[in-house]
């Protein structure tokens, strides 16, 4: 026996001897590190590989690039999305990396990869399966990857629209958004096909964000263009809109104008499906907040700041990500509904979305 | 190519072709390198740490590139993306941008961006390299804040009449083919050099940014080139000389994917260079009279369809003029003046329209020679006009000498400056960036102090050099986010420079063999802030340590090199993210000898001889350890 495999059987029976002494009770082991507390994407800057995950714990404490520290390799290049499914696995898309990294929620602890991706850009789960949008080449249709959850593999490819960004689930269907071809593609998850394509109104442009809301529709956040003429000076803008799509008839609702010259593009909706909060993105300044049942956009926001990404936890705190540049590390606000703020954290470079564990 | 480009060239060489007096071969067998092309080197340097690349060592490089042969020859820090991947020269933990690039004089930084991929310049065109450690705005003009790089061409006009041959077969498919000549017709000389090189770059990597660690082969990162040069020198009267030479590079470079990317890149970018010039030198008595003109094209071609904009071009044009003299007032003392014109203009679909300017500076010097035998001092000073705007004056004040006979020392100090690139200022705008046509130069000072002992003897020479350094820029001129999203370059941060060089040369000639190491190691400490009273930052891909020993060997028709270099680790961003230090060395062995009235030598050459794995920009994978073996003929 060598002396590795010596130092390995005296721990093991050291290790053995302490849980044995150990007296039974019924508070729950903890699952690893990152059990319980808020995961925070950093983009990182292009062509760098430098993108992280910081986690703030329950206490308030903040351990920068997690994924690193536990696996002893950069995350990769421009940190795309985040989703944590009910098995505790966490889904990392990474957007110029072409991959999903796989790691377990509580540990971070690498699992495997989803590669066979071109640009891929969001990600949700149902049985499984993962659903991942991706872009594919500049100007070509964007698609739908259909990967099985337990081995990685991709199985299905579905064309849909160009650009696709945020999908959800609703019904037995999942809606992509396609960004520059103003469609909604809804493939139907028993055929793995693409049942339908919604048009959107003329002026309503670039869909970027869907939510569901208590009734079980759809609500699409488009944040509208700048306009160039041919030699790419900005000359006009479209308008930013909510709309509302009834996930059964598929019936458009009436546009809810946002602003003619900011394009917001996150879109969250609180836990009881009954608020919307939209803003943040490239510049742009605010979180506002409207009822489903609304149907005039606010004049001021809930919070004011400019947010590269936000969300809200359970409680209806707010969490605002701002990168101040792709060099040097950004921040994390948070508010409470009122709009107050609560607490600030130091995050790394370009924070783009904030994710909450299980 | 215009006519107006076309009617340079020819007005260039057919000049050359005019009758004059026949003088004595002796008078033109001259060496054509930086001393003759570039004055203000060759009598204003006083003051400055310059070191000049090894020959011998820089023969071994004869397939690589000046990127390589500075890697692993100097104590200057080069960043590579990756083997023939874009490679940027920083001394003394200045941006690439800090260092002045010149080639027989003159400035070929672009006028777009301010940079120069090293790694497109093959040593078979170069003769010397120099380095001039710390920055010189009134000697060197706008870039050069931190150093000046100083490249000259073929030194082959030492002999008429002669060819050369050379090839080189690499790993990972690298092959070379090198040719050129010597003559002379009438009272010219000339020296031609044609090459062209092509390798496949797809060298086997542990691939440590991917799950389970795989082993790859590098994609997408073949590259190949070809290039031609000609050097000329014609001696037209007693006092004239008439210096010209074209230099041309095609440069096809696919881009090689990052380590954490699964989807091999399809991007390429192709690069084609044109230099001309064209020197007229008169000598008589006290008097040396320069007249300078070169024509600097660059034109880039960048597809990737992965990309929003699949594919861009661009270009840019300079053409400088310049009348130097150089008068002895004494024996010991001379006044050197000159007026140098520069016209830039630069085409882009970055631009909403094609920018130009027209640069004037006018430049002053005096140096006293060995005051009490033992002193030289230079001063000199600048004044640039950029259209109709002056910019700050700047001055410089060099000076060297010895000390005690062992005991040599150097001090200088001098304004730097640096103006904005024409991306900065006239990047159109669009929803994501514009460009800042309010922008004002970067500016402050560069200053630096060594010495130097020098232990001679019969068998032994010893070379020991300290020096420390200091550099100062304010203005830094930085690409921020506005509060509404757009990227616009500002006059934003400060920087700071600090540091120790030390280093060692010995050589020794020991039982008819000769043996020598040359050792140099830096200490930086480099850092840039938005304000005096903020928070510093590490300058990124600064190593704060690094060091470069070389270790020759020669025993009649044999020598060897081995080379060792340390980076430590280095910031790759402001978020404290590093990447790991590393030390490769290398190894080569040449021998030499005649076979009739052919001179061969052939050189077999290992880098990375440890398979070290290792980054020298994040994500950008390197190779193990490779050879290649050269062969070259001449006579």
């Amino acid at each position: 026996m060598n002396r590795f495999n010596t130092a390995l059987l005296s721990a093991l029976i050291i290790g053995s001897t302490f849980t044995s002494c150990q007296k039974d009770d019924d508070t729950p082991k903890e699952k690893g590190a990152y059990e319980h507390g808020v995961f925070i994407q950093n983009e990182g800057s292009f062509g760098n590989s430098n993108a992280s995950v910081s986690f703030i714990d329950s206490e308030g404490k903040t351990q920068s690039n997690i994924f690193k520290t536990v696996n002893g390799r950069n995350l990769g290049d421009v940190f795309q999305s985040m989703m944590i499914d009910n098995d505790d696995k966490a889904y990392l898309v990474v957007n110029n990396s072409n991959k999903v990294e796989i790691v377990n929620a509580n540990t971070f602890e690498e699992i495997g990869v989803i590669a066979d991706l071109k640009s891929p850009r969001y990600i949700i789960e149902d049985g499984d399966f993962l659903y991942i949008t991706q872009w594919n080449g500049w100007g070509e249709k964007g698609s739908l990857k259909i990967a099985n959850k337990n081995d990685g593999s991709i199985g299905s490819t579905i064309e849909v629209g160009n650009a696709p960004e945020g999908l959800v689930k609703v019904n037995n269907e999942i809606w992509i958004a396609n960004s520059t071809s103003n469609t909604i593609s809804i493939v139907n998850m028993q055929s793995n096909t693409l049942s339908m394509t919604l048009n959107l109104p003329v002026d309503v442009e670039a869909p970027k964000h869907m939510v569901v809301d208590s009734d079980g529709d759809v609500w699409v956040l488009c944040s509208g263009n700048v306009l160039y003429d041919s030699s790419w000076n900005p000359i006009g803008n479209t308008p930013s809109y909510l709309i509302e799509i009834n996930s059964s008839t598929k019936k458009l609702g009436t546009p809810i104008k946002l602003s003619q010259t900011v394009h917001y593009s996150n879109l969250v909706i609180d836990k009881n499906g009954t608020n919307l909060f939209y803003g943040g993105g490239f510049g742009v300044i605010g979180i506002f907040t409207i009822e489903t049942s609304g149907s005039i956009a606010p004049a001021i926001p809930i919070v004011d700041g400019v947010f590269y990404g936000f969300n809200l936890d359970d409680e209806g705190n707010i969490y605002g990500a701002i990168a101040p540049n792709y060099s040097s590390n950004g921040t994390v606000t948070t508010f409470d509904s009122s709009g107050k703020e609560i607490a600030h954290y130091v995050v790394g470079i370009g924070p783009n979305g904030v994710v909450f564990s299980n | 190519m215009n006519i107006k480009k076309l009617f340079f060239i020819v007005f260039v060489f057919c000049l050359n072709q005019l009758p004059g007096q026949e003088v004595s071969k002796d008078t033109i067998y001259e060496l054509i390198n930086i001393d003759l092309m570039d004055t203000r080197a060759k009598d204003f340097s006083t003051g400055f740490k310059v070191e000049t690349l090894d020959k011998n060592l820089l023969k071994t490089f004869s397939g690589n590139s000046v990127a390589d042969a500075l890697s692993a020859g100097s104590g200057v820090n080069i960043k590579s993306y990756g083997p023939g991947g874009l490679s940027s020269i920083s001394i003394r933990g200045g941006g690439s941008y800090h260092t002045a690039i010149l080639w027989n004089g003159i400035n070929l930084q672009s006028p777009m961006n301010g940079g120069l991929n090293l790694s497109s310049i093959p040593m078979d065109l170069i003769g010397d390299i120099s380095l001039q450690y710390g920055g010189s705005g009134s000697l060197a003009g706008s870039g050069a804040a931190f150093g000046v790089l100083r490249l000259s061409s073929s030194s082959g006009l030492r002999k008429e009449n002669t060819a050369f041959l050379s090839s080189s077969v690499g790993s990972y498919s690298n092959y070379r083919l090198a040719l050129g000549s010597n003559f002379y017709i009438k009272n010219s000389l000339f020296s031609i050099k044609g090459f062209y090189q092509s390798s496949e770059n797809d060298f086997e990597f542990v691939n440590t940014a991917k799950f389970g660690s795989p082993t790859e082969k590098q994609s997408n990162s073949a590259y190949s080139q070809y290039g031609i040069i000609v050097d000329n020198k014609t001696t037209v009267g007693e006092n004239t000389t008439f210096l010209a030479s074209l230099f041309f590079n095609n440069y096809d470079k696919d881009i090689q994917t990052l380590m954490s990317d699964y989807t091999p890149s399809e991007a390429n970018q192709v690069d084609n260079n044109l230099l001309v010039t064209a020197i007229f030198k008169y000598s008589k008595n006290r008097l040396n009279i320069n007249f300078k003109n070169a024509y600097i094209g660059a034109k880039l071609h960048f597809t990737d369809p992965m990309s929003p904009d699949p594919e861009s071009k661009s270009a840019s044009s300079s053409f400088i003029s310049e009348l130097e003299s150089n008068y002895f007032t004494s024996e010991n003392q001379n006044l050197y003046t000159a007026i140098n014109y520069t016209y830039e203009n630069a085409d882009s679909g970055g631009y909403s329209s094609n920018p130009s300017r027209n640069r004037l500076s006018f430049i002053a010097a005096y140096k006293f020679s060995h005051l009490w035998d033992k002193v030289n001092i230079a001063l000199s000073l600048r004044q640039e006009l950029i259209d109709s705007n002056f910019n700050p004056l700047q001055y410089s004040i060099g000076v060297d000498g010895n000390i005690v006979s062992f005991l040599d020392f150097n001090f200088n100090f001098g304004k730097v400056y640096r103006i904005p690139t024409m991306n900065d200022l006239y990047w159109r705008e669009t929803g994501f960036a514009v460009g800042n046509p309010d922008l004002i130069d970067e500016s402050g000072y560069s200053s630096d102090f060594g010495l130097t002992q020098t232990i001679g003897g019969d068998f032994i020479d010893i070379k020991f050099g300290q020096s420390i350094f200091y550099n100062y820029i304010n203005n830094l001129i930085i690409w921020a986010q506005l509060d509404n999203g757009k990227w616009k370059p500002l006059n934003k941060n400060i920087g700071k420079s600090k540091g120790l060089e030390l280093s060692v040369d010995f050589s020794s000639r020991i039982f008819g063999s000769k043996i020598g190491i040359k050792e140099s190691y830096t200490y930086t400490d480099a850092s840039t802030s938005d304000d005096e009273g903020g928070s510093w930052q590490k300058q990124v891909y600064t190593p704060t340590h690094n060091s470069n020993t070389n270790l020759w060997w020669e025993y009649k028709n044999l020598r060897s090199d081995f080379s060792l270099n340390y980076y430590s680790d280095r910031n790759i961003d402001n978020a404290g993210n590093t990447l790991e230090g590393y030390s490769i060395g290398d190894f080569s062995v040449s021998y030499f000898f005649d076979l009739k009235k052919i001179n061969i030598q052939i050189t077999a050459k290992a880098n990375n001889l440890w398979n070290t794995q290792y980054q020298v920009t994040s994500g950008y994978a390197m190779p193990l350890r490779n050879y290649m073996l050269t062969a070259r003929f001449s006579i």
